[in-house]
């Protein structure tokens, strides 16, 4: 029951940067005339427990802050695989604190909750009434909070990239829960780059 | 020492030449290909690898070893919420593996098994199910002649319910108890008497180093004043099972060289293992603690797990083995569990006490073990 109490607090508390994101986007076109701030795409090689290797992809934007300490809301979904393991796809909902750097480096912190899936890595049989019947996997699905830290260097410092893109390292767990009932620590990194694109 | 945050420029700001950028992406895009090439390995010595699913759990399955004449030995592993995979790594079971395929099932709630399992499907009767399941599984999918059950500390446990159930499969022809577990309170009072039995004379042998002595007196005086598991509900009674055997494992109680014991896991504990292998070392170790906590927590059930297992009904050949230095299960409920085996005769059954083991034979003695395994096993075919 505490435990359900808990991840209501804390879906509520993660879904408010995404309500703010929007009256900011908002807010923000009246004031500029139809200007906003960037979206800030990133792909990244994902590991669980470093090792695991999969692909994870994001959309973020700076939902509050200054050019110097910001607030980055994202949605993000990912795979890993975890040979004869398990295959898991998750998205979740972000929120990152970055300390930027006049040199280009930048440090970041954030917390995450989302829904992860797990598939089975391998054939199925379920046994049902006596007998064993090869099956199709369909998976269980957890809550999926977690939290991060990391760093990075703004490529666009860089004359010979030119571009608005990062590439960055991330470091952190997530937990899947109710994984047999309990709460299941798992670790992870993650190196990517970002890009930075206006739609207007 | 406080952190100098106008330092923290200095240090990122440092920028690289165009040559440097080249070699880390370089590094970067081989490091990435060779993870997901180790991502595709294939293990040695594999014959099958699946899941078996069953009242919300799936559980994984890894069959390896040589299954040419169709025997298999099933591992039943201890904890509960130990895990199976352990055991590859040990070179007894390697051996075995050049003769039969050996059977590798994490149990639910254990090992990489996951799913969503009930409180009330995490019980004694659901785990001798899925031991049904998993020898179903491996029959659908494999040429099987004959089936012997290799039950480790709990998996003792486990074995004797599934063999004494209504489940046995005819080609179940044989079964190993490994310092397997009885009923949770005859097994914590056979322990509680060898403690109260053996420490004083450790104690007073002045051979032995004071550190030691401290953790044998810290075991006596604590089971002194608790000459059984105490009443209360499942959390009370289980939970002073965990912190006797803790106390145990913390005085050395569990092994004959516990420095040996500890060594040697640590290499099937390393990095490795921890990075490197399919196992989930985070997810293992959760269960093997939490067990007590999502166990089904009904009256019946706290009685049916202090109760010893119906021995007289084991029909199958069987093969006791101990280690004599085991203070959790003691070369003494070895020797009980046997003389319970009154539905077989005296060839039918047989026990061994390993004289330099506690409650791992297989790490501590591992030519011994292997010998005596590999010697029943050939016996039964």
């Amino acid at each position: 029951m505490g435990n359900k109490i808990c991840i209501n607090i804390l879906a509520c508390i993660m879904f408010v940067p995404f309500l703010a994101n929007i009256a900011h986007a908002d807010s923000s076109e009246n004031a500029n005339g139809g200007t906003s701030k960037p979206y800030l795409f990133e792909l990244s090689y994902y590991g669980e427990t470093f090792f695991h290797p999969g692909l994870r992809f994001s959309v973020g934007r700076q939902v509050f802050g200054s050019a110097r300490h910001a607030f980055v809301a994202s949605l993000a979904t990912a795979y890993y695989f975890h040979f004869q393991n398990s295959h898991n796809y998750f998205i979740d909902a972000g929120l990152d604190y970055y300390w930027n750097f006049d040199s280009g480096m930048f440090l970041n912190l954030g917390i995450s909750q989302g829904y992860i899936h797990t598939f089975a890595a391998g054939d199925v049989l379920e046994y049902r009434s006596g007998a064993v019947y090869e099956t199709f996997d369909f998976g269980y699905g957890y809550y999926k909070p977690g939290a991060n830290f990391g760093f990075g260097y703004d490529l666009s410092r860089l004359e010979s990239v030119g571009k608005p893109m990062r590439v960055y390292f991330k470091a952190g767990a997530f937990g899947q829960y109710p994984l047999n009932q309990l709460l299941i620590y798992n670790i992870f990194a993650e190196v990517g780059v970002s890009y930075a694109y206006s739609f207007r | 020492m406080p952190i100098r945050f106008d330092k923290l420029h200095a240090v990122f700001g440092a920028t690289f030449n165009n040559r440097t950028r080249k070699t880390i992406l370089i590094s970067v895009v081989q490091f990435l290909f060779a993870l997901f090439l180790l991502a595709g390995c294939s293990v040695d010595r594999q014959v099958d690898f699946f899941y078996v699913k069953n009242a919300g759990e799936v559980m994984p399955v890894d069959v390896r070893g040589n299954a040419s004449n169709g025997t298999f030995i099933l591992l039943l592993h201890g904890g509960p919420g130990d895990t199976a995979q352990y055991y590859t790594m040990m070179k007894p079971f390697q051996q075995l593996e050049e003769n039969y395929a050996v059977i590798y099932w994490d149990q639910r709630a254990a090992g990489n098994s996951y799913g969503h399992p009930s409180k009330s499907s995490i019980s004694m009767d659901q785990f001798v199910e899925d031991t049904h399941a998993v020898i179903l599984a491996v029959k659908k999918r494999l040429n099987v002649k004959t089936i012997v059950l290799l039950g480790v500390s709990w998996g003792g446990r486990l074995g004797y319910e599934y063999l004494a159930s209504s489940y046995v499969d005819p080609l179940v022809k044989g079964w190993i108890d490994v310092d397997g577990l009885s009923g949770y309170l005859s097994t914590y009072q056979a322990s509680r008497d060898w403690v109260i039995t053996t420490m004083p004379n450790r104690i007073n042998d002045p051979s032995i180093a004071q550190s030691k002595k401290d953790g044998y007196q810290n075991a006596l005086n604590w089971h002194q004043d608790r000459p059984d598991l105490g009443s209360g509900g499942f959390l009370d009674i289980f939970g002073r099972f965990m912190e006797h055997a803790r106390i145990l494992r913390v005085a050395g109680l569990y092994d004959y060289d516990p420095d040996f014991v500890t060594a040697e896991l640590g290499k099937i504990l390393g990095w490795k293992t921890i990075f490197f292998s399919s196992i989930d070392t985070l997810q293992q170790l959760l269960h093997a603690t939490n067990w007590h906590k999502i166990w089904n927590d009904s009256e019946s059930e706290v009685a049916r797990l202090l109760a010893d297992p119906a021995f007289a009904n084991i029909s199958v050949p069987t093969l006791i083995i101990n280690g004599e230095h085991d203070g959790a299960i003691t070369a003494a409920l070895a020797q009980t569990k046997y003389n319970a085996l009154t539905s077989l005769t005296a060839t039918q059954k047989s026990i061994l006490i390993y004289d330099k083991s506690g409650h791992d034979p297989m790490i501590e003695e591992p030519d011994r073990f292997f010998t005596d395994v590999n010697g029943f096993v050939a016996a039964l075919q």
